[in-house]
């Protein structure tokens, strides 16, 4: 029998509720000439060397180094309640594995989360052991994302930021009573104390020169959408929150969804992935489009963003006023706003407009969205007709009929 | 008419040469008709380009770095297209590139689209198999869509600088010496130099496998990123459909053990 493949089983099955699978943000790297030294990070955002049925990106070898826990958090396939199968790689295990990927050309790094096994202490001491082991013993350039322990001393999360490119802790659940409620031995100060060190221990590191660097890609978090009944404005309250007092680089949202041997807290059906990326969709205009909190709670109603509308429609829908805007004089910010305008379109139209008037044929020829975008803009030789702005039916019109799945694939 | 023949592995400076030479005697573009030679490494069959004397016209680098990209294209009107355009830029208009939706530009902006992104799928979807006694030779053979390797070559001497291997392609191959840190190029061997089967390959597939989430199905967002003409040279592509026809049940199956 081969002990490492019923193992990998295990362990990758234990490890898929992660969303994260990101390679890149670290800036570019490559190994000492002339050593045993292997791999590079290319400095991009990283490369996904294949892609699953579920439309995720394959960019990193994602497993967990155990998945006995003692912890008994419901929503997890690992607790200590639940009667999975379980496993435990060896330190070498874990680092042979992943240099034998590597060298195939199959994943950019390894992501390591674990179980809790005998003490937080002990099970980021194993961890850490992993990441030391591919930087010292083998010169491995390639990418390490760390999955933190709640609760493990500040000097082994110290060790651990010397050695990985990331670091993650989640939050799991949107606010603390459904933390309390469905990881009963987690608190939320502790994660959030510990993504408090990270943030200083990161911006220490790149404020000096010469001191090592510490986790260059950053941290990021994971919450829990639909086992809980917390409405989609909450949820990205709580991301605001991370991102300014965490200065986090992403946070993910993971649509709940069944696990074998469910607790019986949990719901029964699963959350519709829809959520999950219009949930997606607001943290991206929030952090790039310029879009407040405020604004996108607007396009919501009881707190849930529309399922039909993406949240810059929904929002386009209740601020009609400012429509229909002129595409050859208006602000980038205001250009940003118009549904169907993308960062990049935006872009190229600014330096289009520089050198002459913009037509409807040139929109065409850029390949733009002309049905969702003919509402809400005007140019040198077009004009919405009468009534289609205020009209009753421009809601209907924009219906998303097609299922995007834009931000589901790099994660 | 002028006949040019370049060389039938896409070399910029080639290009570059006998454009600046048709430019200095005022050749119109509809009286050159460019191709491909044949016999890659063969002596004699390309007419090696007359040393330029023309004098230095001045092209703005932003149609430079996109030509350089673009003679890497599989389609034969690339160098015409670059002609052309290399001919309105001097002759008509300056800021030809900046006219982002001028037919031409639009036509060479989507070549180079395609371009990168073969080459990036070269560094993505590349795999390497292991021959011999460890460490032993790491072996690829790879069917870009485009005469991309050339691009993504640095990607891999910088990546695997210390294994030896080469990648095969059907118009060339690449052979790296770890020692002397040394890059070979050959002409194109065949499929059958590559193994068809490699220890850790097994791992890879039980990996690809379980960590897929079957209560997430989403083949169309796979397919974007992953179409099917790359899957025949990755070994993981033979597991989808299985993996998606099982996908239901496992659901379900968990649904109603958590009923019961
Ligand atoms: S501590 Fe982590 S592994 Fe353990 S039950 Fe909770 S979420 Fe699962």
């Amino acid at each position: 029998m081969d002990k490492i493949n019923t193992k990998l089983e295990i362990l990758a099955d234990a490890a898929k509720y992660d969303a994260s699978c990101a390679s890149g943000g670290a800036g570019a790297r490559k190994a000492k000439e002339g050593g045993k030294g292997l791999g590079s990070l290319t400095g991009g955002s990283g490369i996904c060397h294949s892609f699953t049925p579920d439309g995720r990106c394959v960019s990193l070898l994602k497993i967990l180094m155990t998945n006995y826990c003692m912890y008994d958090c419901h929503y997890c396939i690992n607790r200590i309640s639940s009667n999975v199968q379980r496993a435990r790689f060896t330190v070498d295990e874990v680092v042979n594995l992943t240099l034998n990927f590597y060298k195939r050309n199959y994943i950019e790094g390894l992501f390591l989360s674990s179980g809790i096994i005998r003490s937080p202490d002990y099970t980021m001491e194993q961890m850490v052991l992993i990441a030391k082991s591919l930087r010292l013993d083998h010169d491995f350039a390639g990418y390490i994302h760390l999955k933190t322990i709640p609760n493990a001393s500040a000097e082994l999360q110290k060790q651990a930021g010397l050695y990985a490119d990331r670091l993650s802790i989640n939050v799991e659940m949107p606010t603390p009573a459904s933390l309390a409620k469905f990881a009963p031995e987690k608190n939320l100060n502790d994660i959030t104390g510990t993504m408090d060190h990270l943030k200083d221990s990161i911006a220490e590191s790149r404020a000096e020169k010469k001191a090592p660097k510490f986790a260059p890609a950053g941290q990021s978090t994971q919450m829990i959408v639909g086992a809980d009944p917390t409405p989609d404005t909450d949820i990205l309250k709580t991301s605001v929150k991370l991102y300014d007092d965490y200065k986090l680089r992403r946070v993910y949202y993971s649509a709940f969804s069944p696990i074998p041997d469910a607790s019986p807290v949990l719901p029964l059906k699963p959350a519709p992935l829809v959520r999950e990326h219009r949930l997606y969709q607001a943290d991206w205009l929030l952090r790039f489009y310029g879009f407040s909190y405020d604004d996108i709670a607007q396009g919501a109603k009881d707190g849930m963003l529309s399922l039909d509308h993406d949240p810059k429609v929904a929002w386009a829908l209740q601020n009609r006023h400012v429509f229909p805007v002129d595409v050859n004089r208006a602000s980038k910010d205001m250009l940003l706003r118009v549904p169907g305008l993308g960062i990049k379109t935006v872009a190229r139209i600014l330096h289009l407009r520089r050198q002459h008037s913009i037509r409807w044929a040139d929109l065409a020829k850029m390949r733009l969205p002309l049905s969702k975008l003919k509402a809400f803009i005007t140019l040198s030789d077009y004009r919405p007709v009468m009534g289609l702005l205020d009209g009753v039916n421009l809601a209907a019109t924009l219906k998303n009929t097609q299922q995007l799945e834009l931000f589901s694939g790099r994660t | 008419m002028k006949n040019i023949i370049l060389p039938p592995v896409p070399e910029f400076d080639a290009w570059r040469r006998a454009a600046r030479d048709a430019l200095a005697q005022n050749i119109h573009p509809s009286e050159i008709t460019w191709n491909d030679g044949d016999d890659l490494f063969g002596a004699g069959t390309v007419a090696p380009a007359p040393i330029s004397h023309a004098p230095r016209t001045k092209v703005p680098s932003d149609f430079i770095d996109q030509a350089r990209q673009a003679v890497c294209h599989a389609d034969p009107g690339r160098y015409a297209l670059l002609y052309k355009m290399l001919w309105r830029i001097t002759r008509e208009n300056r800021a030809l590139m900046q006219w982002t939706t001028d037919d031409d530009v639009i036509a060479l902006a989507r070549m180079v689209k395609s371009v990168r992104r073969d080459a990036y799928k070269i560094k993505a979807f590349l795999r390497f198999r292991e021959v011999g006694e460890k460490p032993g030779h790491f072996i690829a053979w790879y069917e870009p869509e485009h005469f991309t390797l050339g691009l993504s070559l640095p990607f891999f001497t910088t990546r695997f600088a210390n294994m030896n291997w080469s990648i095969l392609t059907p118009y060339i191959s690449a052979h790296w010496d770890a020692d002397a840190q040394g890059l070979t190029l050959l002409p194109p061997q065949s499929k059958d130099t590559c193994p068809d089967d490699d220890a850790t390959e097994k791992h890879w597939l039980t990996y690809y496998s379980h960590i897929f989430n079957p209560a997430r199905l989403k083949p169309k967002a796979m397919l974007a990123q992953m179409p099917r003409k790359y899957w025949r040279n990755m070994p993981e592509t033979a597991l989808i459909d299985g993996l998606m026809t099982g996908a239901h049940d496992r659901v379900q199956d968990m649904i109603s053990k958590h009923k019961a």
